[in-house]
């Protein structure tokens, strides 16, 4: 007919004392073993991590004890190595359940096994049921010894003490005096390191909840405390929610769709020195529009833990060497310099491999029949003609593709179905582009002709490339999202390629 | 009723903000019937009235949502004036309360206090923050130099 379970505790962490609570079930007579021990192992939940009992090695048994038992057998839980408690259950009667410390047996090896019965939210398994036997259960948490007397897991057993209550308080909220009732603390534990770190002796979702208020800076500061700290702050929980808020809002976050090129990545990387292998130099996915979508990108590369993803993500974003594929893959805001109408020529496109490779292919042509002191730039777009001379651009075979020769390089253009025009490349041949980095992360390629930025993919150049007739206030947006680039021809320009310098072609 | 037997008088919307509280009042109750006990033996009496007291101001003023990370490690500019000074207490009230907090299941309560010893670790150096909190370096000097070398990034970024 009834539960009783008994938990002796160190209530709560501070409290250096210990207690006991008896708690009352009621429980079906027909709860036999079998079930018990279902139920139980339903209860014996692990937690993820360091500290916990592998799941696999902690079994329940039934033994029948040799000794006289009253009729009762023993139930025993138990890992490989040690038998960690049992306890009588006689079929049909009173199963005790005490939550209980326990000294277990010393064990050589890791793991650190510690048992979490009762993990947060779970529900006892006799709230549900009625009538019956009195049932007693008995949880042990079990601690570690340890050479140095590290009294660690007694942490971990206030945590689920905590939990183990709060489950019984809600099962039996009708009756919750007869629930609950304190033993005075007959007995004094004090901490054995004789500190008072408080931090430390709270239980571990509680650290990680201080943590969570942390800054990435003072969750690396934490790390750098103590063992304790440097183990909570390392938790991918924590770093979540970091790089959540370092991506917000960020260009170009490289690994969007795959890892970088393996060059760029480790120049980027082992150039700075940072202690990163180069098999875990993963790239982060990271796509702001689907509904949860970093989670699942993340986990595809290499399962690389939250830490690393913020640490490498700042490492990119001061990256200054470009990649090829990047040139060719993100999409450009390009603005010419004082040579030309600036926002007559912002557009930006994506070019597809085939168009690159053609690209790559005609530059060379191009190149040869450009001079500088050849063809008035200025004519190229000349308001009276349109956006651009015929007289500058040749028909590349087989593609609707228009390309003409700019100061500075090849522009590539490409007329769409409404014949609004987009620039597909910009190829310089002149003086090397200059890469640098923007506060979001975006890219900014100069060089004494042309300033290339990259944007976001959704601002293209469709909205700010009108046809013809479309009257000079009616065109929208032609300066809209990237208004604020004030692109100024440097006036030395730099020839010599140097480190950090991406040539674009 | 505390861990010392002390009782407390609350009202029932201000005793409700514990969601443990909450569970173990009958729905049915009703205003006119009389005050019920309930136990609450993990907590201490000193404790358990500040947290009456917090969850009292917090009926008629509510905590503003505290933003994460840390804006300021002052208090003061993260939530209003009260709060500030409600968690202007020693540590180990202050690690009480969060206990308390969670065990009593007080959400803002338990943002609050763990806010609060956050910001005691914001903008504070490995060697600050183990004054703060008396804690024991427990590192070993190769340890410690592998830590330091690990979170360099964090420094240059």
């Amino acid at each position: 007919m009834k539960v009783i379970i008994e938990t002796w505790h160190k209530p709560l962490c501070l409290a250096p004392t210990l207690s006991s609570t008896r708690v009352s079930l009621t429980v079906e007579p027909t709860w036999k073993l079998v079930k018990l021990k279902r139920a139980v192992q339903a209860l014996c939940r692990t937690r993820a991590g360091r500290t916990s009992l592998d799941p696999g090695r902690q079994v329940l048994s039934v033994k029948q004890e040799d000794e006289e038992t009253g009729g009762l057998k023993r139930v025993v839980l138990e890992d490989d190595e040690t038998t960690l408690l049992g306890f009588d259950v006689p079929d049909g009667a009173i199963v005790s359940l005490k939550v209980k410390a326990f000294e277990p047996k010393p064990v050589e090896d890791p793991p650190p096994w510690f048992l979490f019965l009762f993990s947060r939210g779970s529900r006892v398994p006799g709230a549900a049921l009625s009538g019956g036997v009195e049932v007693v259960v008995v949880v042990i948490i079990a601690r570690r010894q340890e050479a140095d007397g590290d009294d660690i897991y007694w942490r971990g057993f206030a945590t689920a003490l905590c939990a183990v209550q709060r489950s019984l308080v809600c099962s039996l909220r009708r009756t919750p005096k007869e629930m609950v009732q304190t033993r005075r603390a007959k007995q004094t534990l004090r901490d054995k390191q004789g500190t008072t770190d408080v931090v430390s002796q709270l239980p571990h979702e509680l650290a990680l909840k201080i943590l969570s208020f942390a800054s990435a800076d003072a969750v690396v500061a934490a790390c750098g405390v103590a063992k304790h700290w440097r183990d909570l702050g390392g938790t991918d929980a924590l770093w979540r929610p970091l790089c959540h808020d370092l991506w917000r809002g960020k260009l170009n976050f490289e690994g969007r769709t795959r890892p970088l090129s393996a060059a760029v990545r480790d120049d980027a990387i082992v150039a700075r020195g940072a202690p990163v292998a180069r098999g875990a130099a993963a790239r982060v996915a990271y796509d702001w529009d689907g509904a949860d979508p970093w989670i699942g990108a993340h986990e595809r590369l290499e399962r690389l833990d939250w830490r690393a993803s913020y640490r490498l993500s700042l490492l990119d974003a001061a990256r200054t060497r470009i990649a090829d594929d990047e040139l060719a893959r993100i999409p450009w805001f390009v603005c010419f310099g004082d040579a030309f109408v600036a926002p007559r020529l912002a557009a930006s496109c994506q070019l597809s491999d085939a168009a690159m490779a053609q690209a790559r292919a005609t530059a060379g042509h191009t190149f040869a029949r450009f001079s500088l002191d050849d063809a008035a730039p200025r004519t190229f777009f000349s308001e009276a003609e349109g956006y651009y001379t015929d007289s500058f651009y040749s028909h590349l075979p087989g593609d609707p593709v228009e390309e003409f020769i700019a100061p500075g390089g090849v522009a590539t253009w490409r007329r769409d179905k409404n014949d609004g025009i987009k620039l597909a490349k910009f190829a310089s041949f002149h003086a090397p582009l200059e890469a640098s980095r923007r506060a979001d992360w975006g890219w900014r390629l100069a060089n004494n002709y042309v300033l290339k930025e990259s944007c976001d993919a959704g601002i293209v150049a469709r909205e700010v490339w009108k046809s013809p007739e479309v009257p000079e206030e009616a065109q929208p947006s032609l300066v809209d999202p990237r208004d604020n680039i004030n692109y100024s021809p440097p006036s030395e320009p730099t020839w010599a390629p140097s480190p950090g310098v991406a040539v674009a072609y | 009723m505390s861990q010392e037997g002390d009782q407390f008088e609350v009202e029932v919307k201000v005793a409700k903000m514990s969601e443990l509280v909450k569970t173990m009042i009958p729905e049915e109750a009703d205003e006119e019937e009389e005050a019920q006990e309930i136990p609450l033996p993990n907590v201490k009496s000193h404790v358990l009235a500040k947290v009456i007291e917090f969850c009292r101001r917090y009926a008629e003023e509510p905590m503003s949502e505290i933003e994460k990370p840390l804006k300021s490690a002052n208090m003061h500019e993260v939530v209003q004036e009260w709060y500030a000074n409600y968690v202007d207490v020693d540590q180990e009230l202050l690690f009480e309360l969060i206990l308390a907090a969670n065990y009593m299941d007080i959400k803002p309560l338990l943002d609050l206090t763990c806010a609060t010893v956050a910001s005691m670790i914001k903008g504070k150096t490995p060697e600050e923050i183990r004054k703060t909190f008396n804690i024991v370096n427990d590192f070993t000097p190769e340890e410690e130099a592998q830590v330091r070398e690990e979170n360099k990034w964090c420094e240059e970024a």
